[in-house]
């Protein structure tokens, strides 16, 4: 389906159209909205990491001045039990309602258990202050060790793990067992002459998005619902909401704000039901934003696992077995990525022999949400540095380790299906040929290699395309922009009408002005909605034709698109001269009217993503501190639309990856209270702390896409753990096995 | 004929057989074979899993066209951040 050709818009560095508005402060985020008699939002959370709510009391709260409106669990509808049929980690419905607003447990410090709509902020809170909640303190389970003893306390009374052949005797906190194999890996570490075993921990950690999640709702007497928020995926708010409070999707209409980050995060709903709700029973419109410790305590951070993996190898480096034991915190309630950090772990390597069990545990935290690559970054910093550790005992150089056993089109992967064109053998002959993998190193410094999976997803998308009066082109997608995807749909609407990228406009609609699409997220926009752009202006160009036939009298089957206009075929004898877009649009009237173009799809054949990277990191042996001081990440990325920002892509990956191995942590204290719920004490890498982040861009066709575009925003965090891992040991000569690598961490390890 | 993949999780599905053959034209047509093969299993593939053929993941898949030589595989769903 990959086509051969050379591109005139593609490929091109253009401004984005949204970043004047973005970096001058026009743009409108979510929490800019507002409306006349507006009230605001406020939640009650708990204090507690796992409690029985005995009862609340809310009347003194009511009374008090300014206050509109309350609402507790008792105030939402019940939820039937009903599976969300997204991806990983997707959930349940009813377990969302429950996480939306406790019911009869709180079960995290932070979960929501009242919500007051008052006047002014400081009235919300005041009557927060004056609603009195029973509690009845339980156990708070705080890692999957303990959750997964047999004397662990229940987070769920009636939870019954799935995934066994016979449904257990007795509840438990492990969810669902996983499990992926292929051969018999005893004969694999039989015919090993290296085997491997090492078990490697790593935190609960957050996205750090900036701008805290915000809506604003508005309820009218006909029980029509609109909500403004700013989210990944609004089709999804308008699914969820309707689940939570029992509504038809047709009485609810979100309106996506521009978004300050997401990173997988704002997949989900935590205010936006409780804002109609409040809504609701004021008859006033309703504000709510998180501050930023409600962001940290309540909204869904990534999971911490455990992964004890084991290699067995040959003395030249071929990979005879492997297996991993995976066990991922899922929060408060079921359905973590495992099943990702499963499928991904082994995936760029090919072994006949292989095991991977995984636990999908309950923990007393918030439920995790997507993170970026969702459990790709904790299995395969696992895999990544017990590969090092493998390399180091044979050594072999990383990269030739890796080369070695590589797989490539036509492998079959690990997680199933045979690998159509891949580019990770590229990738790891571009990082063997990079000058920096050959710079010298100073002392106290080393540098760490580690690869990067991630599948990347298709599924549905819609596109329209008007062409204005002017010849000028409006493209309508629903897909908030994160990541410069607007300027990516000019660029390829641009591409197929042959018209300069500075007449294309592009506007992110709302749930009843765009067709249904599916989440910001999985690295799917670029890929599939961009191919719903390419089909819709492929429908323009082919009404273009059919118009410019028309007009000369001529078949449309004799017309050519040549450089954005219509022009006769080769042999035509008509004396016309071509068409422009402008020109058809013009005489769009006396054709058949308007313009307009329209594709919606389910894309299928998203084609995986591979990367390599490497860094330089150099130990303050008196401190423990790490610095990196040099990071090279190199991924095939199919086709490059706008190359600034998917090596953008690269380099945030790296930046957040990096964060992730050298100091970001929740930090629990002994009752489950997250103790670090800012970015004082929360540590994400600021710009000062990295040097600039070299890319390169391999380009191996996707062949299931018009121009080869594979997803590129979720890979390039996977390598990064491992990367700086391995760095940190080659620069001690000490291996450690948890993350982060925080200075007093690694300054325990240097001493022993 | 299409080969067709079951893994671990999914295998009690089909009894234990984790690779079928199967003479069909599309995904339409491959869950009625099963269907009639293993009564009630469409209610657990479909908006469930996904699907692999020839490498390409998809979601939700049904008019999809299987080649003889194919290869499906299911597996889980996978979404992203």
């Amino acid at each position: 389906m990959s086509e051969v050709r050379n591109f005139r818009a593609i490929g091109q560095r253009v401004i984005r159209p949204d970043g004047v508005d973005k970096v001058t402060g026009r743009a409108n985020f979510g929490a800019d909205f507002s409306l006349p008699g507006m009230l605001y939002g406020r939640v009650l959370r708990s204090p507690h990491a796992h409690a029985r709510i005995v009862s609340i009391d809310t009347k003194r709260a009511a009374k008090m001045p300014g206050v509109h409106a309350i609402v507790t669990g008792a105030d939402f509808p019940g939820v039937q039990s009903e599976e969300i049929t997204g991806g990983e980690g997707a959930g349940n419905y009813k377990d969302l309602a429950v996480n939306v607003m406790a019911r009869d447990k709180a079960l995290y410090h932070g979960h929501a258990v009242a919500a007051v709509a008052a006047a002014s902020i400081a009235e919300a809170e005041a009557a927060l202050a004056a609603i009195k909640v029973k509690y009845e303190k339980l156990p708070a389970v705080m890692d999957v060790d303990t959750a997964m003893a047999d004397d662990a306390a229940l987070i769920e009374e009636d939870l019954y793990t799935a995934g066994l052949p016979e449904k257990p005797t007795k509840p438990s906190n492990i969810a669902m067992v996983m499990e992926l194999k292929r051969g018999d890996v005893e004969v694999g570490f039989r015919d090993a002459d290296v085997v491997v075993e090492e078990t490697y921990r790593t935190p609960t950690v957050h996205q750090g998005y900036i701008e805290p999640h915000a809506c604003l709702a508005t309820i009218n007497q006909g029980g029509q619902a609109t909500v403004w928020c700013c989210t990944q995926g609004h089709f999804d708010v308008r699914s969820s909401t309707s689940k939570v409070l029992a509504m038809n999707v047709a009485d609810i209409r979100v309106i996506p704000s521009e978004i300050g980050g997401g990173f997988g995060g704002k997949t989900t709903v935590y205010i936006e039901p409780v804002a109609v709700l409040l809504s609701k029973k004021s008859g006033r419109p309703v504000k709510m934003t998180m501050t930023r410790e409600e962001v940290f305590r309540a909204s869904g951070p990534a999971s911490a696992t455990k992964c004890v993996i084991k290699i067995g190898a040959k003395k030249d480096g071929t990979l005879t077995a492997m297996t991993a034991w995976l066990a991922y915190e899922a929060g408060a309630f079921r359905g973590s990525s495992l099943a990702p950090g499963a499928m991904c772990i082994f995936a760029p390597y090919k072994v006949d022999h292989f095991l991977i069990r995984g636990f999908d545990v309950l923990v007393n935290k918030p439920k995790v949400a997507a993170y970026r690559a969702p459990g790709a970054p904790q299995s395969m910093y696992a895999c990544e540095s017990l590969l090092d550790e493998l390399a180091r005992k044979l050594d072999l150089d990383p990269i030739d380790l890796r080369l070695k056993n590589a797989v490539e089109e036509g492998s079959q992967a690990a997680y199933g299906p045979k690998f159509n064109a891949i580019g990770f053998r590229e990738c790891l002959e571009a990082a063997k040929r990079h000058p920096n993998y050959a710079l010298p190193l100073g002392p106290n410094e080393g540098r760490g290699v580690a690869a990067g999976f991630w599948f990347n997803a298709g599924m549905q998308s819609s596109a329209e395309i008007h062409i204005n009066e002017n010849g000028t082109v409006t493209v309508i997608e629903g897909n908030p922009d994160i990541g410069g995807s607007r300027a990516s749909m000019a660029l390829m609407a641009a591409e197929e009408l042959g018209v300069p990228y500075d007449r294309v406009r592009v506007q992110i609609a709302d749930t009843e002005s765009a067709g249904y699409t599916n989440v910001t997220g999985g690295s799917r926009v670029t890929f599939a909605t961009g191919m719903a752009v390419i089909h819709a202006a492929r429908d323009i160009v082919g009404q273009c034709k059919q118009r410019a036939a028309a007009t000369w009298g001529i078949d449309a089957d004799m017309v050519d698109w040549q450089d954005g206009h219509a022009v006769p075929k080769p042999g035509v004898n008509a004396d016309v001269k071509p068409l422009s877009l402008a020109d058809i649009a013009g005489n769009a009237a006396r054709t058949g009217g308007p313009l307009l173009g329209r594709a919606s799809l389910n894309a299928r054949g998203a084609g995986p993503g591979f990367a390599v990277n490497f860094a330089d990191v150099r130990v303050d042996p008196d401190t423990g501190k790490l610095d990196v001081l040099r990071y090279t990440a190199i991924q095939d990325v199919g086709k490059a639309i706008h190359p600034s920002y998917v090596e953008g892509q690269l380099q945030g990956g790296a930046a957040q990856g990096i964060g992730w191995a050298l100091n970001e942590e929740y930090v629990y204290d002994a009752n489950g209270v997250m103790e670090n719920a800012g970015f004082l004490d929360y540590r994400v890498p600021v710009a000062s702390d990295l040097p600039m982040i070299d890319t390169q861009l391999v380009e191996v066709p996707n062949p299931s896409h018009p121009y080869g575009v594979r997803g590129v925003g979720e890979t390039p965090i996977v390598a990064p753990l491992a990367v700086i891992a391995n760095a940190a040991h080659s620069a001690t000569g000490v291996r450690i096995r948890e993350l982060p690598l925080s200075p007093p961490r690694v300054l325990a390890a240097l001493e022993g | 004929m299409a080969q067709v993949f079951f893994p671990d999780h999914l295998a009690h599905l089909t009894h234990g057989t984790r690779k079928l053959v199967a003479d069909v034209a599309s995904f339409r047509e491959l869950l009625a074979w099963l269907e009639a093969r293993y009564p009630g299993i469409g209610d657990a593939l479909v908006g469930k899993v996904a699907v692999a053929i020839d490498g390409d993941i998809i979601h939700d898949p049904f008019l999809d066209p299987i080649g003889s030589h194919s290869e499906v595989h299911f597996l889980h769903r996978i979404e992203g951040g």
